[in-house]
């Protein structure tokens, strides 16, 4: 059954988890691109001087909002659908309890987009690594950290928005869950974060849960 | 997963958000940060003197109040204004029986600056080693950077690979002058923008204090011997043009020291001031060919003291208590508790929680019993909102049927 619900989890979201695919690996070839160019133009001296002088991020800016435009993207393909003609009804009747269903959906959507950051990070990486040591890659890791974190809480955010069935109650989830999103956007030097971070899981794991309860509102046929 | 402990996660989520946005918000729109005036030691009515920047006319006062024309500021403060009184020819020969001239004045002033979020952050885990005595005139980015924690290695920047040789000729340096590894951390200005470079000084495992810099292409390594007279909690190098110390050195008991440069040695000065705390005060210096202007910044306050430059001996001392702002007050009235993240004195990220012991928002209680409405739990409400305040009312308007065993379906 889990594999069934798997597949029709693929069979939903394909389109956007190949878009979100794509996105990020077109931004991690634009970043090879970028890095090459910084290093022929500037040169390797005037590059590293400036990330220790100050504190400079070694890869385009866009990495700071794709993780979230790629969690929010996979949470609507996921779960728009099934509140169309409230198809999300069938789908808690399968033959399996409830929260186990919408467990395995919600863990389908966060492992798929677990493992794209993981290969961007990694493949991020392996770019950086051939140019700074590994202080710089730390910093990297470091800082963009919580900006991955805001894409897989993007998603779950999203994932509570889509199935919740009253609209003022979307609007104010929304709501809340820009407030929490912010919490991952603030200005810090690299390793700044780092505190935060068992926060951040709490904020994830607290998002994991938040759709159990719409789902409960839906099922209870709240308008 | 039950709808009821879910419904409890929201509530604290939404709680949390509030107690952090909310008094954000209201610091955004109410915080007016306190303007301290500008203060300065005349050498000439010796004593402090309130400089106020906006007066076109008289500018300059002291602290009985008596207010001084442009023209009479600039005489009174001749260490700060040299640059204004030579131009109109007015600088004198000497002031206080010290021969002054223009190099002189310019070669001993200096601003020197520390803010707890450079102790409180992230250290930075690479530095530049600059050549200290270069062939020509200004400093060099070098083709290489260094670390410095178990052992030293220097990477090159454009192989981004440890250069062995180089790594190795520093490394059997500090150990021949007893450096043990590793470091706890090393502190020095890595901006080529400075008249000259005096290195690294980086605390060894056993706590002692070593000089580190490079000269001729050759490691130079030196224990200060700060740690015989001082348990060393920080070090801030700062090149100034005369060269008569190489930093700031601040001791664990809240001393603050310069490390001066003598005769090849590296005796210790202790600046007459009250203890300074690190990772709270803010400490700005300006110092001048005979006095050092010292400002001590806290939430409590600030203290001005100017020392004597030759032995760093107070000779005045001013107070200018806090204010609390709007802010400050309305915290008070609204949020007996709130969140915040970041912090003006840490880099770091991370809820902290502050109390403010205020429960002026008692008559919000007398919500309870409306919104907890028929279905009783109305202690468990007013509770709630006693210790949250505002946020925690905010978060139940939207969440009514927490605590419930119903919930609404609207």
């Amino acid at each position: 059954m889990i594999q069934a619900i798997l597949y029709k989890e693929w069979i939903k979201t394909r389109r956007a988890v190949l878009l979100a695919a794509a996105l990020l690996a077109g931004y991690v070839a634009y970043a090879a691109i970028h890095t090459g160019q910084l290093f022929r133009v500037d040169g390797a001296v005037a590059t590293w001087a400036n990330m220790i002088l100050k504190d400079a991020f070694p890869l385009p800016a866009a990495l700071r909002w794709l993780p979230l435009l790629t969690g929010v993207l996979a949470g609507i393909a996921q779960f728009v659908p099934e509140m169309t003609n409230k198809r999300l009804k069938l789908t808690l009747h399968l033959p399996m309890p409830e929260r186990r269903v919408l467990s395995v959906m919600l863990l389908y959507g966060a492992g798929t987009l677990v493992a794209l950051y993981a290969a961007t990070i990694l493949a991020a990486w392996g770019i950086l690594a051939r140019y700074y040591p590994a202080e710089f890659l730390a910093g990297f890791l470091w800082r963009a950290l919580p900006w991955f974190v805001a894409g897989v809480v993007g998603y779950l955010f999203a994932a509570w928005t889509c199935v919740e069935p009253a609209w003022t109650r979307r609007a104010s989830n929304a709501l809340v869950a820009t407030g929490a999103l912010a919490a991952c956007y603030l200005d810090a030097p690299a390793g700044g974060y780092l505190p935060m971070l068992p926060y951040l899981a709490l904020l994830t794991g607290a998002g994991f849960c938040l759709p159990f309860y719409s789902a409960a509102r839906f099922k209870e046929g709240a308008q | 997963m039950k709808k009821r402990i879910t419904r409890v996660i929201l509530l604290l989520l939404a709680t949390a958000l509030a107690a952090w946005a909310l008094p954000a918000l209201v610091k955004k729109a109410t915080r007016s940060p306190e303007r301290y005036p500008f203060i300065y030691y005349s050498s000439l009515l010796k004593e402090l003197c309130v400089i106020d920047y906006s007066d076109d006319d008289t500018p300059l006062s002291d602290l009985s109040g008596k207010k001084y024309t442009t023209a009479q500021f600039d005489s009174l403060l001749p260490l700060l204004n040299f640059r204004q009184l030579m131009a109109d020819g007015r600088l004198p020969d000497s002031i206080d029986g010290h021969a002054v001239t223009p190099p002189v004045l310019r070669a001993a002033s200096f601003v020197f600056r520390h803010y707890p979020a450079t102790v409180r952050g992230p250290r930075p885990a690479l530095h530049v080693l600059f050549e200290s005595m270069p062939r020509r005139v200004g400093l060099e980015m070098p083709g290489d950077v260094f670390r410095l924690d178990d052992k030293i290695e220097f990477i090159d920047c454009e192989t981004n690979r440890v250069n062995g040789e180089k790594s190795a000729r520093f490394q059997q340096t500090l150990e021949k002058r007893g450096y043990r590894f590793p470091a706890r951390w090393n502190a020095g200005n890595p901006n080529p923008r400075k008249a000259y470079d005096e290195g690294y000084f980086s605390l060894d495992a056993d706590g002692r204090l070593f000089h580190l810099k490079m000269v001729n292409g050759k490691p130079y390594a030196r224990d200060t011997r700060a740690s015989e007279t001082v348990d060393v909690a920080a070090f801030s190098v700062l090149e100034v043009a005369n060269k008569r110390f190489y930093g700031f050195l601040f001791g664990k008991q809240g001393e603050v020291y310069i490390l001066e440069e003598r005769d090849g040695g590296y005796p210790l000065a202790r600046l007459d001031i009250e203890p300074f705390d690190l990772y709270r005060d803010q400490l700005t210096i300006m110092g001048n060919l005979l006095y050092w202007n010292v400002a001590v910044t806290n939430p409590s306050g600030r203290a001005y003291y100017a020392l004597r430059s030759e032995d760093l001996a107070q000779v005045a001392e001013h107070r200018v208590a806090h204010r609390p702002d709007t802010w400050e007050r309305a915290a008070g009235w609204f949020f007996p508790v709130y969140l915040t993240l970041d912090d003006p004195d840490s880099a770091y990220i991370y809820p902290r929680l502050h109390v403010t012991g205020a429960w002026f928002h008692a008559p919000l209680l007398l919500l309870a019993p409306l919104l907890a409405g028929r279905r009783g739990r109305r202690v468990l409400y007013a509770i709630y909102i006693l210790i949250t305040g505002f946020a925690g009312l905010l978060a139940l308007l939207a969440l009514p049927d927490t605590f419930t065993k119903k919930s609404r379906k609207r």
